[in-house]
């Protein structure tokens, strides 16, 4: 006798197994940019297991091998130096795991596994890269997901056409209602916080400066945020957009005062702003993951708004979680402002009791020179200016204690962190308050999207002197290469020094069409991430919260239950499963009333042969039910009588009369 | 799925109420059923996964994932819907077999319209799972199971599924045939009884005497032990020693009746009757068979063993 | 224009002066002739078939014949034959028994296949051939045949295409104890036959056949002879099921009931009164079930209401 299988038992075909092969390298492949590159290792030994497995040596691998990769595979994540707790070790374990399991699969059970693993993993993805590109890859992975699915399921069936064909029909039949639920469900504030949410490197300006950091972020040309305007942006050489204000030195860090290590010291509650003078922009940014808490503003900021955004005394705003997404917020900016009284100026004052003697030599004997602190600060910076100073992306390392003295009297190439450090602790040596701020300078304007964007090429540091009662910004890098100001970093060094470019900027800087695509692609990745990354959060959210209360997990989960309830209902309905009651008309309607008063008609029973058992079963209504199968009868059967409404009455009135 | 015995019988009541049995069945929404299967659940619970990354992470585009490995389950059921809508399954042949031995049906499946259904598996605790593949117009599946008693064997209720083409739902059918397939009694040897009312036929052969008493035959010499009384005398008269050698004829065809086998129970006559049959056959001599009301002209060959086993079969059925 | 109620009482009461208690299958017979049909009696010999006929023939002042249908009986027996006519000295039609307008047809499975279907065919096609011409039979035309039982023996049973071209298929069974009582201490019976009046003229009946077709089927009827034809051929009891002119003939029978009953229109019970009668003879189960039996299941298991 044949015996049943359970299903999920079956042995899949071979066919399916080299599908599953393929699918599987679809979904690892993309993951190897963010992970640890022997991971890839990895990948190619299972590769050639799996090959030996689908040339017929049909074996699981035995279980103390898979024990062993895994040991080896977790020892390996350590030794990558990737942190015990946090998303990227977790997503390297479960592609690990996505590897080293397909070394066993052999059943139905196992494939399927697999291509629910490989939809989770195509979340995971979307996580890390979540650009036009990297939703492409995503439907990929999707297909790649369905079609091990199907082949899964169609076993000795399979065939790579049908199947590909079919699993397109899915998904291309899903869409209309993924997209209802991407667009009316609401956005929820997330269920609980993730620690260490840390996806890939931090990037952009961070709360510690040293001289060589900004060089490094000078080489990329990756864009860091964009800014669109309402009405017109300001002029070209204003574009300075802020980031940390750092004012604590230690001879050769520039730290923040308001750090991410001790967000605990953050001061609390609304603070006094700098007042805005009469002219103002606003504009919104769209700000790209950089793993960091702070915002950036055009100089000078005055208003946020922001989901958690929040605004610290020294002239910055930060987010209370670090910007693990693309994030969008609303600024206001002043071309002028005018400054509260600062209460911590002796903060600004501090310098380490050692290193560069040198220069605070030098400094103080130009202040006693100097009249005033103004004039002061002209002669730093004349002194720039005439000294063979030079502006390079590759300055030499200043590693000595006295790394400043270094500079200004030795080395004398250096980068805009150079010079704001150097003029900044030369203004501190003359007791006048100062710090440093990280920012970026310049961008490029989009015609097509009408938005400044803003590359990590871009990164700039300069100077704040507190003179005549208000923070000044104070840029020495103009002093040096007044260029600068108005070009950006790449427009500027190629013109004056090309091959301080990284590689990436300097292709194609000069082909019209390369640069319009290019053009044409930023915007794209703009409208991209307004509209689908950020889609609702402030819109729909607010629109529902507005009207049910603060959303909350449980509304969150009875809201997805009735989504699905509504989802199962269509279904249930489309396949006939169920069916709307329908209001009977007459004369049917009082047959069944008589019907649920006296018991069911046989199946075979006319009316009349009903009513007449009916009559002997219960004599005392032998009349009543022999008047009603007439009317029934003539309601059901004379074309004449069928339109006759007061014979219908008559029944009703006569059922009613017949049932009490 | 087992249920409580009381449960169970109106379940059962209500399926042969829903799905009557017919020749010819046409699958159409009263009769397929639809739910998802466990892996289509867990389907669910993954989106439900990838909905809260979205949420706990922010990620629009894990929104977008989410619905549509939802909205991806639904569309499945309508795949899966459509390899068994419109599919007719039709009541072909049904086998005769020895009883005890594995008896055959043969059902042919069609499709109005040429389309590629996938496979399609029937399913019955007798013969586990059987799979046809459903490509293009008509294709014929044969279902076997075991028989242990002679008589009608009707094809029973079996579940026609389909998980094609994702495996997320199940859409199925209790599809019940008006297809019977016959078991003929397991032959069992028993001596024939001779019966008083045999038709006359012509002797032709002496292949077809025994001894007997009836008629004369022949004479022949005379053995010790022969009864005097049928000493052939005018014989005696001339010293031999000669007796008369009676016969009784056996008509050319044999009648295998019901009657000759007297005293035992309807089964154990009918098994009998199948010996004598096979016997027949083996000895290649003509037969008919006598059965209470029924009776099949002597004859040869193979179509007539199976028209009388056919027969044997179906003794006792309503006729 | 006569009332067809009023004539229908008349006309049972009137026959059940010959045939008592049979009032049912003389209703149908009375509609099957409505209907225009014929008719085939099927019934154990002496139940009264030949005074059902003769009663008929004469309540509707029919012409009436009567063959008696033998194993030696020639088609020219029935139909009639060209004799030639010495005075005239060319051959003439003679025309036999069939030029009637009610002809019983006594024993019609005694006769061979060829007299049989001699016979049949005029059924059919109203008209018999000899020689090469063509002779109508009169209008109306009404066959009653009487048939044995199939099992007796030497007859030749009608194949099932004959058999379709009856209208209904009626037997009488024997007489309750009532009417066999009456029957035994009376002196009624055939000769009471030459008092009955008859109760239409030929030119009545034919008004009143043009009738039958005014009266009207509504929908949920029709669904439901569709739904017992349908049932007939798909449900798997059958073997045969009701052929289309097999379900037409209902049809034209359930009016032809509702007629009689004094409505114009057609309901369910009409239906399930004519069925056993038309259908009864159309069908054959899968084994040889008992048709009466087969019909019966048939009536249980259509519902009556489409659901």
């Amino acid at each position: 006798m044949t015996q049943f299988v359970p299903i999920m038992h079956r042995v899949m075909p071979l066919p399916v197994l080299w599908v599953l092969l393929l699918v599987q390298g679809v979904m690892v492949v993309p993951f190897l940019f963010y992970l640890p590159p022997w991971l890839g290792v990895v990948f190619v030994l299972v590769l050639i297991w799996r090959w030996r497995v689908t040339h017929g040596d049909m074996r699981k691998a035995p279980r103390s091998l898979i024990v062993l990769a895994m040991l080896v595979g977790i020892g390996g994540l350590l030794l990558s130096g990737l942190r015990a707790y946090n998303l990227d070790s977790a997503v390297a374990l479960c592609v690990l795991g996505y590897l080293l399991k397909s070394l066993e699969v052999m059943r139905r059970r196992d494939g399927i596994f697999q291509a629910y693993l490989g939809y989770f993993l195509t979340g995971i993805f979307l996580l890390y890269n979540y650009t036009p590109v990297g939703a492409l890859v995503a439907i990929a992975m999707v297909l790649a997901n369905t079609l091990a699915l199907h082949a899964v399921t169609a076993d000795q069936t399979f065939c790579w056409k049908r199947g590909t064909k079919l699993s397109l029909a899915l998904m291309v039949a899903a869409v209309p209602i993924m997209i209802a639920g991407f667009l009316f469900f609401p956005r929820l504030p997330p269920l609980w916080s993730i620690p260490n949410d840390e996806r890939g490197a931090q990037t952009g300006m961070s709360d510690e400066v040293d001289p060589g950091s900004v060089a490094s972020l000078a080489q990329s040309t990756e864009p860091a945020f964009r800014v669109q305007f309402e009405g017109d942006p300001p002029p070209r050489q204003q574009w300075y957009w802020r980031g940390t204000t750092l004012g604590e030195f230690n001879g050769r860090v520039w730290r923040a005062r308001f750090r991410d290590r001790n967000r605990f010291q953050w001061p609390r509650g609304q603070l006094p702003l700098a007042q805005p003078g009469a002219e103002q922009f606003e504009y919104s940014v769209l700000l790209e993951a950089t793993q960091q808490h702070w915002l950036y503003f055009l100089d000078w900021p005055t208003q946020v708004r922001g989901q958690e955004a929040y605004v610290l005394p020294d002239g910055r705003a930060a987010r209370r979680n670090s910007l693990s997404q693309t994030y969008r917020y609303e600024a206001q900016s002043a071309a002028s402002v005018t400054w509260p009284n600062e209460t911590a100026l002796q903060w600004y004052q501090r310098l380490p009791e050692q290193g560069n003697e040198a220069l605070r030599q030098w400094g103080l004997e130009l202040r006693q020179n100097a009249g005033s602190d103004a004039a002061y600060i002209d002669a730093i910076l004349n002194h720039i200016r005439t000294e063979p100073f030079r502006y390079t992306l590759q300055p030499p390392q200043y590693l000595s204690a006295d790394s400043l003295s270094d500079f200004w009297f030795d080395g004398r190439l250096g980068f805009c962190s150079h010079y704001a450090s150097a003029v900044a602790y030369l203004a501190r040596v003359a007791g006048i308050p100062s710090r440093l701020v990280g920012g970026y300078l310049g961008g490029t304007y989009n015609q097509s999207g009408d938005f400044i964007q803003v590359r990590q090429m871009e990164a700039h540091a300069w100077v704040e002197l507190w003179l005549n009662g208000q923070w000044q910004r104070v840029d020495p890098t103009a002093a040096v290469a007044p260029g600068r100001i108005d070009l950006n970093l790449d427009d500027w060094l190629s013109e004056d020094n090309p091959s301080d470019l990284p590689f990436g900027a300097r292709f194609g800087r000069n082909l019209g069409p390369f640069n319009d695509l290019r053009f044409w692609w930023d915007s794209v990745q703009y409208q991209w991430q307004v509209s689908i990354l950020n889609y609702q959060q402030s819109n729909a959210l607010g629109l529902l919260e507005a009207r049910f209360g603060r959303i909350n997990p449980w509304h969150a989960a009875a809201s997805m239950a009735v989504f699905l309830g509504v989802l199962g209902l269509l279904m249930a309905w489309f396949t006939g499963l169920l069916q709307l009651p329908r209001r009977q008309p007459e004369p049917w309607a009082s047959l069944r009333r008589v019907e649920r008063q006296y018991g069911n008609r046989h199946t075979g029973e006319t009316v009349s042969d009903f009513m007449t058992r009916l009559a002997y079963e219960h004599p005392g209504q032998r009349e009543a039910l022999a008047r009603l199968a007439q009317l029934i009868d003539t309601l059901a059967y004379d074309p004449q009588a069928m339109l006759d409404a007061s014979r219908r009455r008559d029944l009703k009135q006569r059922v009613e009369a017949c049932l009490k | 799925m087992r249920w409580p015995a009381p449960l169970q019988r109106r379940l059962d009541a209500w399926v042969s109420r829903r799905l009557p049995p017919g020749r010819q069945v046409t699958l159409n929404q009263s009769r397929i059923f639809i739910v998802p299967t466990r892996q289509g659940l867990l389907m669910l619970g993954l989106a439900l996964v990838v909905l809260l990354v979205a949420i706990n992470f922010e990620s629009s585009l894990n929104y977008a994932l989410g619905f549509w490995l939802v909205a991806m389950l639904w569309a499945a059921v309508h795949l899966t819907y459509r390899n068994l809508s419109g599919l007719v399954v039709q009541a072909e042949t049904a086998g005769l077999v020895e009883a005890g031995e594995n008896v055959s049906y043969s059902l042919m499946l069609s499709s109005p319209r040429s389309r590629y259904r996938g496979p399609l598996e029937f399913r019955h605790e007798d013969w586990g799972q059987v799979g046809a593949e459903m490509d293009g117009r008509d294709t014929q599946v044969t279902l076997s199971r075991p028989t242990s008693q002679r008589g009608r064997q009707p094809l029973p209720r079996f579940r026609l599924e389909s998980r094609y083409p994702f495996g997320l739902v199940v859409a199925w059918s209790h599809i019940k045939m008006d297809l019977d397939a016959w078991a003929y009694p397991k032959p069992v040897e028993q001596r024939l009884q001779p019966v008083g009312t045999e038709p006359e036929g012509d002797v032709s052969n002496d292949h077809f005497v025994q001894a007997g008493t009836e008629d004369f035959h022949s004479l022949r010499e005379y053995q010790a032990g022969d009864s005097v009384h049928r000493m052939h005398w005018p014989s005696f008269s001339r010293d031999e020693l000669v007796v008369k050698h009676f016969v009784d004829y056996q008509a050319a065809d044999q009648w295998l009746d019901w009657h000759a086998l007297p005293g035992l129970a309807v089964e154990m006559r009918l098994s009998a009757l199948a010996w004598h049959m096979l016997r027949c056959q083996q000895q290649d001599r003509p037969f008919g068979l006598r059965l209470p009301g029924y009776e099949i002209e002597p004859d040869k060959g193979q179509r007539h063993l199976e028209r009388c086993r056919r027969a044997l079969a179906e003794f006792g059925e309503l006729r | 224009m006569t009332d067809i109620a009023t004539v229908t009482q008349q006309l049972l009461a009137q026959a059940g002066k010959v045939v008592s208690g049979k009032d049912e299958v003389v209703r149908l017979a009375w509609v099957a002739i409505l209907s225009d049909g014929h008719v085939l009696l099927e019934d154990l010999p002496g139940v009264g078939k030949t005074s059902l006929a003769q009663t008929l023939g004469r309540l509707l002042s029919l012409d009436y014949q009567r063959v008696q249908f033998t194993s030696d009986l020639l088609p020219a027996d029935v139909i009639g034959a060209q004799v030639y006519r010495r005075d005239q000295e060319a051959f003439q039609f003679h025309p036999g028994p069939v030029f009637t307008q009610l002809l019983l047809a006594d024993e019609l499975n005694r006769a061979t296949p060829k007299a049989q279907s001699a016979l049949l065919e005029a059924m059919e096609e109203g008209q018999v051939s000899s020689d090469g011409v063509t002779h109508a039979l009169p209008v109306p035309f009404h066959v009653i045949a009487t048939q044995n039982p199939q099992s007796q023996a030497g007859t030749y049973p009608l194949p099932e295409s004959q058999l379709d071209r009856f209208f209904m298929r009626l037997s009488l069974g024997y007489p309750d104890l009532e009417s066999e009582k009456g029957l035994l201490s009376g002196t009624r019976g055939r000769s009471l036959l030459a008092e009955l009046k008859p109760v239409l003229t030929a030119d009545q009946l034919q008004a009143l056949k043009a009738e039958v077709e005014t009266v009207k089927v509504s929908d949920a009827v029709l669904s439901y002879v569709m739904r017992l034809v349908h049932s007939s051929r798909e449900s798997g009891l059958c073997r045969l099921g009701l052929s289309p002119r097999g379900a037409l003939a209902l049809m034209t029978a359930a009016r032809a009931m509702a007629l009689v009953e004094g409505r114009r229109y057609v309901m369910p019970d009409d239906v399930q009164r004519v069925f056993p009668a038309v259908a009864g003879h159309r069908i054959q189960g899968q084994r040889e079930h008992d048709t009466a039996v087969l019909v019966q299941q048939l009536l249980d298991e259509v519902d009556v209401i489409a659901a």
